[in-house]
């Protein structure tokens, strides 16, 4: 008779970067139930945002999360801008397309190594994050620093990216898309990886849906939506196809992530070829006021920003849901049935920011 | 191409207490995706602003209600809604009924939080509904 067992997996635990808690119900070996708590880095940043002056909330958002920092500075910037109807000049426009690719890219790069580190491929974990590193460096040359690199506000950008700069962009994306094109195939096409990732949580596009999934999650069940289609910054010019797998398992959300770091390395490219001359920022006239539904992509998948303004210096309401907030519930929908060796393996399938998640 | 990324919210559909869990079953069963719940204290009622996406176009349905309002949860309908209420619950001190994962007020608050810290309005005497915890 199966005798059930509940096990507490995390807050701390080696393969997650950030604390979050699964209460597992196990009968043997298997999963039947997970219940996520969450609560451990609540910072209470839309309280904040009340408190704060609007211009202020850009450093404050760009905060929820070291590794997206830049595109939620992006989607708050861009709602303040359409409450006070600024338009931004387009140099400032194709330079957060840079900017926010880059930081897909890093994103993507991080999370492939702690998805090799999830089952031991150490030297793969390490190859990933060695390559992570030459986008760390591009950041603290264009930006000033590695992580938050604080180029975003109201109107535009803060930064310029010099001519010489542009062209080292370049450069090192071509090194970096050498580095892909070895250690990704060993992600793909290793034996090991593939015993422990294919058929291994598996999301049916149908549940995808039905548990609002979002990003890579939603994509690599077969749903090809990607916020980047609705033409924010430059994406409108630059054009979007959404990257889909249909497997609907840890496999297919890997190699979504993985063929999204190609399309980031060619938008960047791109965007760079046909970065226009001109301004790089305006600066807006009055104070928001009104409502605004904002949504980008961050490499997690679909970020929203609601803002609400009264024409004080003081938002009465921001609002900040998140791709991990979102792709808890297909988590949990994901688990009961499957083994708890497979538990690691599935929770960072999903790419879990808690920070992001709690704010 | 024109830029949706910021779009102001239209296409609102009102709904009341009575009517919420069957107008978003209707709105599951479109095939439309739940996004989130926005919650915003006024300061005789909340505005709960239910939001839904069907490829790129987002629905929405709006509920407005006394503070004192015991509201019912869309989560045995919409199960992805079940974290966001139980964060409007904590945070705002919305009664929510029958949340299918209840975390009385502790999923992202400890003990020592204090009630409701995103309420902007003083509610009047008697009307504050008590912590589901300590709710007898």
């Amino acid at each position: 008779m199966s005798q059930r067992t509940v096990i507490p997996f995390g807050p701390q635990h080696p393969v997650l970067p950030e604390p979050i808690q699964l209460k597992l119900t196990l009968e043997d070996e298997r999963v039947v139930e997970a219940i996520p708590h969450i609560g451990y880095v609540h910072r209470g940043i839309e309280k904040a945002a009340e408190k704060m002056d609007y211009t202020q909330n850009v450093f404050l958002v760009e905060r929820i999360c070291g590794i997206c920092s830049f595109i939620h500075a992006l989607c708050y910037c861009q709602g303040i801008e359409h409450l006070m109807a600024t338009e931004v000049p387009d140099r400032a426009r194709y330079l957060r397309v840079i900017w926010s690719e880059l930081h897909r890219l890093q994103s993507h790069h991080l999370w492939l190594g702690l998805f090799a580190d999830a089952f031991g491929f150490e030297s793969l974990f390490m190859e990933f994050w060695r390559n992570r590193e030459l986008l760390m460096d591009i950041f603290e040359k264009t930006a000033g620093s590695r992580v938050i690199i604080s180029t975003c506000c109201i109107g535009g950008v803060r930064r310029d990216i010099s001519a010489e700069h542009l062209d080292e962009i370049l450069r090192v994306l071509d090194q970096v898309e050498a580095r892909l094109n070895t250690t990704i195939p060993v992600m793909l096409k290793d034996a090991g990886v593939r015993a422990r990732t294919v058929g291994v949580g598996y999301l049916s596009q149908d549940q995808a849906i039905k548990m609002g999934a979002a990003g890579p999650v939603l994509r690599g069940s077969g749903v090809a939506q990607d916020a980047r289609m609705l033409g924010f910054a430059a994406y409108g010019e630059l054009g979007i196809e959404p990257v889909v797998e249909t497997a609907g398992d840890s496999y297919a959300r890997c190699k979504v992530r993985c063929r999204e770091a190609y399309q980031s390395i060619d938008l960047v490219r791109r965007a760079v070829r046909q970065l226009p001359e001109g301004d790089i920022v305006v600066r807006p006239k009055g104070r928001p006021m009104g409502q605004v539904i904002c949504r980008v992509e961050q490499p997690r998948g679909e970020l929203i920003y609601v803002l609400a303004a009264n024409g004080s210096s003081k938002l009465e309401r921001l609002r900040v849901r998140t791709p991990t907030f979102a792709n808890v519930p297909p988590l949990v929908a994901m688990l009961p049935g499957c083994e708890l060796a497979d538990v690691p393996v599935i929770t960072l399938s999903i790419d879990p920011c808690i920070s992001c998640t709690e704010r | 191409m024109m830029d949706l990324g910021s779009i102001p919210i239209t296409d609102v559909v009102e709904v009341t207490p009575e009517t919420v869990v069957q107008a978003v079953s209707a709105l599951v069963n479109e095939g439309l995706r739940f996004e989130t719940i926005t919650c915003f204290d006024h300061e005789e009622s909340y505005e709960l602003l239910y939001t839904f996406v069907s490829g790129l176009d987002l629905r929405h349905l709006r509920l407005v209600a006394p503070h004192a309002t015991r509201i019912p949860s869309i989560s045995g309908v919409c199960f992805p809604a079940f974290l966001v209420e139980n964060e409007a619950k904590e945070l705002f001190g919305v009664d929510i009924e029958g949340i299918v994962i209840d975390y009385g007020g502790h999923l992202l608050l400890t003990e020592d939080s204090g009630p409701s810290p995103m309420q902007r309005y003083p509610r009047p005497e008697g009307t504050a509904r008590p912590n589901a915890e300590t709710e007898p």
